[in-house]
């Protein structure tokens, strides 16, 4: 360490001390930090339409007059948990669509038991999805739904739409996982050399530890230690405090995932990205891209860090869809659902594209 | 009173043989049980098959020397990225206000270990290392699963995993008869 970054620092470090201030505003953080179970979200009311040990089907309660024939059902992925849709009443992406007229349904995922190891993508697409779908059409009494996934979310309701067509009026797909040799991100970099059948001869399920270690290696700096100075920086702005605490308490939440599900999600997609080249099997059927007609909305992020923009944008050039539309935003990963910059114009435009479809 | 001394040493003399008599037997007993103790205890592992237990624990010893030699290589390339971020701070500060200074860090430790965690020789480093973690942590279950020292009860990981499939083909067969009975009512 050269001199002048030693005085600097040292400087630095005993006029923050110092100031007392600065030690009431740490201890401030701390609090705030070790109480963050207690940060309120998914406000929106909402009514359990259906429940299984692995996941619960959700209905939101309209709020304005329903303007829009097909209800839509949002499958979100199997990271993390899905109120990240609904963080905040004003940074809430179903609250957004419901004052578009739009009827959301939400399938909401839950962490698998040791038992749950066994459980595949086929039972999440042929088995979970489909009988979730099946449940919305019978309520509604209607032959059709609009579907919307994020991120693994998003490439599940890509495998269905292959398979069950005809129920799915049109699709819009958040950050999907598609081309994994178009992605550039960590998170590939670590899966490509990933021995997953050894992790699991050990782990019944991927361990939600081992998901962390990879979450800490993404912006390691820029957001795992500029945040937290952002945060000391901007105690005295609730509204700022309030949106970094429920942001937090999303990112350190999240269950393991069901053993053969990631096994075949991390050998398929990620090591030998089968699902981009139409030879990824799913239970008894090949999954083949090309099949997929219905009207499609590609979102994606230009500054995702978890999933390379190009690893999304490839889908447009996969499916046979003849409507089909890409849009881009510089925002990140998390930024594209859950920020103000979303809600001011990526949601308005989703809305906007599904009731004209 | 002499009558009564000689009697008490024969009693004490008595009372010593028989004490010296009882811890012996006692002894005895205890060995005796002890032996027939074949199915519990720690003894089991060493009555039954001591090699089993010592080539288990040679090889655990073996993955031990390779978990510290992953250790050390993911460790060094964390250490070197962190002088190198070091290094390159210490060459782009000027004469510049605290501000730009903490910018100059976050970006340049960025950069530094950003490049690290892409590169494939930390990827292989880091899944090595993961690797090495689960060999010796199977290596521990093995040496229990293979003693069952005082856990007969317990089922072994292969008995819970067949268990486990067997729930779950039963589950999923549950399912797929509901969705072909749905598929038919639609018909």
């Amino acid at each position: 360490m050269n001199e002048l970054l030693y005085n600097t620092l040292t400087n630095e470090y005993i006029t923050f001390v110092k100031d007392p201030k600065n030690i009431v505003k740490i201890k401030e953080i701390r609090k705030l930090l070790s109480n963050i179970e207690s940060i309120k979200t998914g406000l929106t009311e909402y009514e359990v339409v259906k429940e299984t040990n692995l996941f619960r089907l959700l209905h939101y309660k309209p709020i304005k007059e329903q303007n829009y024939k097909y209800p839509l059902l949002i499958v979100y992925a199997l990271i993390n948990k899905s109120y990240i849709f609904d963080l905040q009443q004003n940074k809430s992406w179903i609250g957004k669509l419901l004052e578009q007229g739009i009827n959301v349904y939400l399938l909401d995922w839950k962490s698998p038991s040791k038992s749950d190891k066994y459980t595949s993508l086929d039972d999440y697409v042929n088995l979970f999805i489909y009988n979730c779908i099946e449940i919305i059409k019978d309520i509604e009494n209607t032959d059709q739904v609009s579907l919307q996934g994020y991120c693994m979310g998003a490439t599940m309701c890509l495998m269905y739409t292959t398979l069950y067509q005809k129920n799915v009026r049109n699709l819009t797909t958040i950050a999907p996982v598609v081309d994994s040799e178009k992605d550039t991100t960590v998170i590939k970099n670590m899966a490509r050399h990933m021995d997953i059948d050894k992790v699991l001869s050990y782990h019944d399920n991927f361990p939600y530890e081992l998901l962390y270690s990879l979450y800490a290696s993404l912006k390691p700096f820029k957001q795992g230690v500029n945040k937290y100075l952002t945060l000391f920086n901007s105690l005295e702005d609730e509204s700022f405090v309030q949106n970094f605490l429920s942001i937090e308490k999303w990112l350190y939440d999240t269950p393991s995932i069901a053993g053969a599900t990631f096994r075949q999600w991390i050998k398929d997609i990620y090591q030998k990205n089968l699902f981009a080249q139409n030879k990824m099997i799913v239970g008894d059927n090949k999954i083949n891209l090309s099949k997929i007609k219905v009207p499609i909305l590609n979102i994606v992020a230009d500054a995702d860090h978890l999933v390379s923009p190009g690893c999304s944008v490839s889908l447009n050039e996969l499916v046979s869809s003849t409507d089909k539309s890409l849009m881009n935003f510089p925002t990140g990963h998390v930024g594209l659902i859950a920020s103000g910059y979303s809600q001011k114009n990526v949601v308005p435009r989703v809305g906007k594209w599904i009731l004209s479809h | 009173m002499g009558i009564n001394n000689v009697n008490d040493v024969n009693m004490t003399d008595n009372n010593d043989d028989n004490r010296f008599k009882s811890v012996f037997e006692n002894f005895f007993r205890q060995i005796t049980e002890l032996n027939s103790l074949t199915t519990f205890g720690p003894f089991t592992s060493l009555i039954n098959d001591p090699n089993t237990n010592i080539k288990t624990l040679t090889e655990h010893g073996n993955l031990l020397i390779k978990y510290q030699s992953f250790l050390n290589l993911y460790l060094s390339r964390m250490i070197n990225a962190y002088f190198l971020a070091l290094n390159k701070v210490s060459t782009l500060l000027d004469e510049k206000k605290p501000e730009d200074i903490r910018k100059i860090i976050i970006n340049t430790f960025e950069d530094v270990y950003s490049a690290m965690l892409e590169s494939s020789e930390f990827s292989i480093s880091y899944n090595n290392l993961l690797n090495s973690i689960i060999d010796i942590n199977k290596s521990y279950q093995k040496f229990f699963d293979s003693n069952q020292i005082a856990f007969r009860q317990q089922m072994s990981k292969e008995e819970k995993d067949s268990l486990f499939y067997n729930l779950y083909e039963i589950k999923k067969l549950s399912l797929v008869i509901k969705k072909k009975l749905n598929e038919k009512k639609n018909e």
